[in-house]
């Protein structure tokens, strides 16, 4: 469809165009001291004046008797103060089954506030002096920073050393944060960047390295305030602080500050743990991440960099620069300017203070164009190892590294913070002056040479990311490809909240009064059982009959063959002994089975009834309709059974169900099952359930109902001992 | 070295002395001069290092669009990094002669496109190739990037421009030796813009899009202007219709650049180790050509009043976002702060009330984000709440609570502490805001482009300092209401309302 304005408005922008080119024209040469269009002077022609001299601050470096090293640099032009901490802790000490739990202490440290002063307190009192207190905990090291007015900057630093010396790390904050990281797991694919950033160190390092694991829902549930405050107890500790300070203080001042609030602040009393070191695995190959929501698509190689301390360091800073760092690099020129397929192209030494870190390649290109968007980069890669760079690609690159240095010298604070860093990672503090040197002074020819050291494009990775339906066609022009699975695991239990004092009271209360409904006192009377139950399987939309015998001896060994139109299973568990017989001769249990079993057992009615007054159950806040009656629900603080709920009858106290997490018998894969009890008969006196129901996922899987039970019938351990084949 | 008025800004800590003159010293340095052709510059020397920052402002953006020509004020942005005549050229004359055939290969190709469903296909794919031939020619005389390279070889920082819907602007600094390439390269750009590469541009942007789009809240945040901008051009946002990006020509460029690159329509600002002699001499030199011209007219359309809450929800498996927006006046309004303090006691800070009762108390979000000027703030524009759904939450959970907090506020109005808090607030993140050379010289051209004087800057401190906590609730109240606002979130398939 065409609009109205499309014809006529084009049609006199032609001249438009014109008439303003001319009118331009015109007024510039009318203009008294202008320069018109044609007579501007060559850029290279403007004369470049000394420039004035840089005044680099000269941080007054000391140290306290506890070890704690301080910078400062006084600067009066805004009555502002900034402070911070650096502190040697880190991601990689973390034990991978708590991943995330430096990430939630450093937040933590901040949101719970101290021992002395409530986190909420904390916002009010800082946002209402216009400044702000931030911690935080990284891969290999950890900051603790405050921005505070002139004025209030003794009150912030108080605060500062209050949070790094007596974090309160309150549990319904770490519980907080904890909710907050699992939110962020479960959207973690979301933007692409994230998801690459948290993809390539996997390949670069390996899934399980240090340096690349990450947060699951798992590693998150298995974090504990305890570990918060370990963590605290065994990384904070003065002489693994270097602290900066840059504003508008009097030095003496402040120096009697820091150490009012850090000089009695004892030393380590124990050595660092050593810190994991980066291996680097094989990450050759091709890599595939379906994101079918994204409209572009990212390509991307890369193997493992260097550490800036190598002495390549700056020839690959000025290859990368060439290659890749700016406007007048060659990928944003071959790809963006020449022909217009990315919106963003660039490369990376990857080079860390710390570690080497990921030397990669990348574009972001339209899907269509994908394979041939990393074919122009795998081509600058090659051309770029073949042939020394031109003294003028190489003269252009020095330029701006060294003409734009001023800058790194201009920030007081940055320089303070340079200096910090450089100590931390065990750098010369002229590290930056020998680097400028070095760049000054490297030939093309060099820059080839440490080039074809470093870049090995046999040894990359090559990723890609985006909607792989647009490029399905052109993919087997890469070889091999292998897709990375990006699925997000889900958590194990659903979210209960924050259990206070009073939840678990109530929780108690509610299952005592459930105990004394069933009796549960007679249980101690009860030493085994014999149950003979019968009733339907629903199995992939079959219904089968079956019947169960099983006979127990209290609490832990249980022995039940079930009958099915099939054939007979037989399985038993007690103590050391656990084994199954499926038609072909018994056989060991496998481990899998047994931990299934054994959650099985500590789930069952009969042993909470029996051990409930040793356990922690938590009232939850609404109430529950199960088949028409009113239930309170009552979650289960257990160890071995997860996502674990009892629902009672408000009215009667009746069990009426139980939920669980379980895994399906059939697949294998996690289960919600939730197991109805009806129809109550006395056992010994004990009011036992004779009527069962098993769903799965809401799917009903069996009814059960007993046809006989036995108490005290005689039986022995022998009972359970693995049949001879 | 030099102090900002130090004994002056101590008024920032009392409430009984004028904001104002806390700021008289700094006032004082910003010295202001304007050329022959009405182009307004304002200079304050910082010779603490040597190095400065300018900023270039255009009191244009995506809101002087008009349909059809939809991210072209973006558009004109990135052709401004492709050079003049004496930049990125190797033979200017013959290029200008290339350029015209391309512009003329893309007419002939529009024009059977325009045929929609009676357009030739065999034509249309023969005037495609002569496009690209002419392109390809053109090309041949294009010295790419010429103009990044000369500035990053100086040591250029932070290059770069930005559009939005009210302005466009342009910035970056420089070691202050360089103050005459600077005047050199900047004037001539804004003078005598070549539009060369176009169209290879065009796919770019077109990208740029893409990259957007990409994003939940990318695709969130337009469908919330879509529904808050029925007819004001806040609603078209400022990348541009794909299927406008596709059609978008050169021409369409320069009538952009025409109407609104006028010098009274700009001003520039530099800011450091310079002299303002020199800067005046350097900018008679080199920006006496920006054509002097009528100032373009504001944005006629006012966006009417809409009667009834508008809901725009996206069922899709990514993070739920609820994101509301309220309409309010737009920055010149005689009471601006009364809405944005209103924003901050809502949403700015962990102790805003939205923080302490969605992120803290309920856990219904796992981050928060709000406050006014959304999408822009020259003309009448929102103030919106965005929070991301904690993992066993939902919008529409999130909304229930918001919903609560605004009707207390509505209600009971704020009080005097949380007023003061986000004053004191305020002014610490201006103080912050001017420190960088970048920064002070962004926020002058900011108020002297948009507000039409640079003083207001300083001002605006004592506009901030009048409010009053009944200024506050009035604001509330006249803005806080169900037809007012529009709704956006994104839920996922399972918890959507069928």
């Amino acid at each position: 469809m065409k609009t109205k304005y499309s014809k006529s408005a084009r049609a006199g922008l032609s001249v438009g165009r014109w008439g303003g080119y001319l009118a331009a024209s015109a007024l510039s040469l009318i203009a008294a001291n202008g320069v018109t269009a044609q007579d501007m002077p060559d850029p290279d022609s403007i004369g470049i004046p000394d420039l004035n001299e840089v005044k680099v601050p000269e941080p007054d470096r000391y140290q306290l008797d506890n070890g704690m090293v301080v910078f400062m640099v006084v600067n009066r032009d805004f009555p502002l103060v900034d402070a911070q901490a650096l502190i040697r802790v880190g991601s990689v000490y973390e034990p991978a089954d708590k991943a995330g739990l430096s990430s939630i202490a450093g937040q933590v440290m901040r949101t719970g506030g101290s021992i002395n002063v409530d986190g909420d307190a904390l916002d009010a009192t800082l946002e209402s002096m216009g400044a702000s207190v931030e911690t935080s905990i990284g891969e290999t090291s950890g900051s603790a920073s405050i921005s505070t007015l002139k004025e209030d900057f003794p009150r912030g630093l108080e605060i500062l050393g209050d949070l790094l010396r007596n974090p309160a790390f309150p549990e319904e904050k770490v519980e907080l944060a904890k909710k907050q990281e699992k939110t962020a797991i479960a959207s973690r694919n979301d933007e692409p960047m994230s998801v690459l950033s948290r993809e390539l160190p996997k390949l670069i390092y390996g899934e399980d390295s240090p340096y690349a694991r990450h947060t699951e829902h798992a590693t998150i549930d298995a974090i504990t305030r305890d570990d918060l405050v370990a963590l605290h107890k065994r990384f904070f500790h003065p002489d693994r602080v270097i602290l900066t300070i840059y504003g508008d203080f009097d030095e003496e001042q402040v120096k009697a500050e820091v150490e009012r609030v850090f000089g009695d602040w004892p030393p380590a009393s124990e050595p660092l743990p050593p810190e994991p070191k980066p291996e680097f695995a094989d990450v050759s190959g091709n890599f595939l991440v379906k994101k079918g929501d994204m409209t572009n698509s990212f390509v991307l190689m890369g193997h493992p960099g260097l550490r800036m301390s190598d002495p390549d360091y700056p020839a690959m800073r000025l290859y990368h620069e060439i290659m890749g760092g700016g406007f007048s690099s060659r990928l944003f020129n071959e790809i963006r300017t020449k022909r217009g397929l990315a919106y963003a192209s660039g490369s990376s030494a990857g080079a860390g203070l710390h570690h080497p870190g990921g030397e990669i390649f990348f574009a972001a290109t339209q899907s269509d164009s994908t394979v041939a968007t990393l074919g122009y980069v795998r081509e600058e890669i090659r051309k770029s190892l073949a042939e020394p760079f031109t003294e003028q690609e190489l003269q252009q690159a020095k330029d701006g590294i060294l003409n734009s240095m001023v800058f790194q010298y201009s920030n007081g604070f940055a320089v303070l913070n340079r200096l910090a860093v450089y100590e931390y990672h065990g750098y010369p503090a002229d590290f930056l002056t020998t680097y400028q040197q070095a760049i000054q002074n490297l030939t093309a020819d060099e820059i080839l040479a440490a080039a074809q050291r470093n870049v090995v494009p046999d040894e990359m990775a090559t990723m890609v990311m985006g909607n792989s339906e647009n490029f399905a066609a052109d993919l087997p022009k890469l070889g091999q490809v292998q897709e990375l699975d990006i699925t997000i695991p889900e958590p194990e239990g659903e979210e209960i909240p924050i259990a206070t004092d009073a939840d678990l009271e109530r929780g108690m209360g509610l299952v005592q009064g459930m105990a004394k409904a069933h009796n549960a006192s007679q249980t101690a009377s009860i030493k085994d059982l014999k149950i003979s139950e019968s009733g339907e399987f629903k199995v992939q939309g079959m219904s089968l009959q079956i019947s169960i015998e099983t006979e127990r001896l209290l609490p832990s060994c249980e022995k039940s063959v079930q009958k099915l139109p099939m054939g007979e299973f037989a399985s038993a568990l007690c103590g050391d002994v656990a084994w199954i017989n499926q038609m072909q001769g018994p056989t060991a249990m496998p481990p899998e089975a047994v931990s299934e079993a054994k959650k099985s057992q500590s789930r069952d009615y009969f042993n909470l009834l029996a051990g409930y007054s040793d356990m922690k159950f938590q009232a939850l806040p609404e109430q529950k309709d199960v088949n028409g009656r009113l239930c309170d629900v009552v979650f289960v603080h257990s160890d071995i059974v997860a996502g674990w709920k009892l629902f009672i009858d408000s009215a009667n106290q009746q069990l009426v169900q139980m939920m669980y997490k379980d895994r399906s018998m059939m697949t294998g894969a996690p289960v919600t099952a939730t197991e109805t009890f009806a129809d109550f008969k006395p056992v010994s006196g004990v009011a036992w359930p004779h009527s069962r129901e098993i769903y799965h996922d809401g799917d009903l899987l069996a009814t059960l109902t007993v046809n006989s039970i036995a108490a005290n019938t005689g039986i022995t351990e022998d009972a359970f001992a693995m049949p001879s084949q | 070295m030099r102090k900002y008025g130090i004994a002056a800004l101590a008024g920032l800590l009392t409430a009984t002395a004028a904001w104002a003159d806390g700021f008289e010293e700094m006032q004082s340095q910003v010295k202001e001069f304007t050329l022959d052709n009405g182009l307004k510059f304002l200079v304050v020397e910082r010779p603490d290092s040597p190095v400065f920052s300018f900023t270039t402002y255009v009191d244009a953006g995506g809101v002087d669009e008009v349909h059809g020509v939809t991210g072209i004020a973006h558009m004109f942005e990135h052709m401004a990094f492709k050079g003049t005549p004496t930049i990125g050229t190797k033979d200017h004359a013959a290029e200008m002669k290339a350029l015209e055939k391309v512009d003329a290969a893309w007419a002939a190709y529009e024009k059977e496109l325009d045929k929609e469903y009676d357009a030739d296909a065999i034509k249309l794919d023969e005037l495609m190739a002569a496009f690209k031939a002419a392109q390809k020619e053109a090309q041949e005389f294009v010295v790419s990037n010429e103009f990044t390279k000369i500035l990053e070889k100086n040591g250029v920082q932070g290059l770069n421009a930005s559009t939005g819907l009210d302005r466009t602007w342009y910035y970056y600094s420089l070691p202050s030796n360089r103050l005459e390439l600077w005047a050199r390269l900047e004037g001539d750009r804004m003078t005598n813009p070549v539009l060369r590469e176009f169209y290879v541009e065009r796919d770019v942007v077109i990208e740029e899009r893409r990259f957007g789009e990409s994003s939940p809240t990318g695709r969130l945040f337009e469908d919330m202007i879509t529904g808050a901008f029925v007819a004001h051009p806040y609603g078209t946002g400022v990348i541009g219709y794909a299927a406008d990006l596709e059609r978008i020509t050169r021409q369409d460029a320069w009538e952009f650049f025409d109407k609104h690159y006028v010098a009274s329509n700009m001003n520039v600002v530099v800011v450091g180790d310079i002299k303002v002699g020199e800067v005046r001499k350097l900018a008679e030199k080199y920006f006496s050509g920006v054509r002097s011209g009528e100032d373009p007219l504001r944005v006629r359309t006012t966006e009417p009043e809409h009667k009834t809450q508008i809901r725009m929800i996206r069922e899709e498996d990514s993070q739920p976002i609820y994101a509301v927006g309220w309409h309010i006046p737009g920055r010149n309004h005689p009471k601006w702060y009364a809405y944005e303090l209103l924003g901050d006691v809502m949403a700015t800070g962990r102790s805003s009330r939205m923080y302490t009762r969605l992120v803290k108390e309920d856990q219904v979000c796992s981050q928060i984000f709000g406050g006014v000027g959304f999408p822009g703030n020259k003309y009448p524009n929102m103030m919106v709440l965005a929070g991301f759904a904690s993992s066993d939450s939902d919008p529409y959970q999130v909304e229930s609570v918001v919903l609560e907090e605004i009707k207390r506020i509505v209600t009971e109005g704020i009080t005097e502490e949380e007023l003061e808090k986000v004053k004191t607030m305020n002014k610490a993140a201006f103080v912050r805001s001017v420190r960088s050379n970048q920064g002070l010289a962004n926020q002058l051209a900011l108020y002297q482009g948009m507000l039409g004087d640079w003083r207001r800057l300083f001002r605006s401190l004592d506009d901030l300092e009048s409010i009053t906590v009944e200024d506050v609730q009035e604001a509330a109240r006249a803005v806080l209401k169900k037809e007012n606002s529009v709704v956006a979130m994104i839920v996922k398939p399972e918890d959507a309302e069928s």
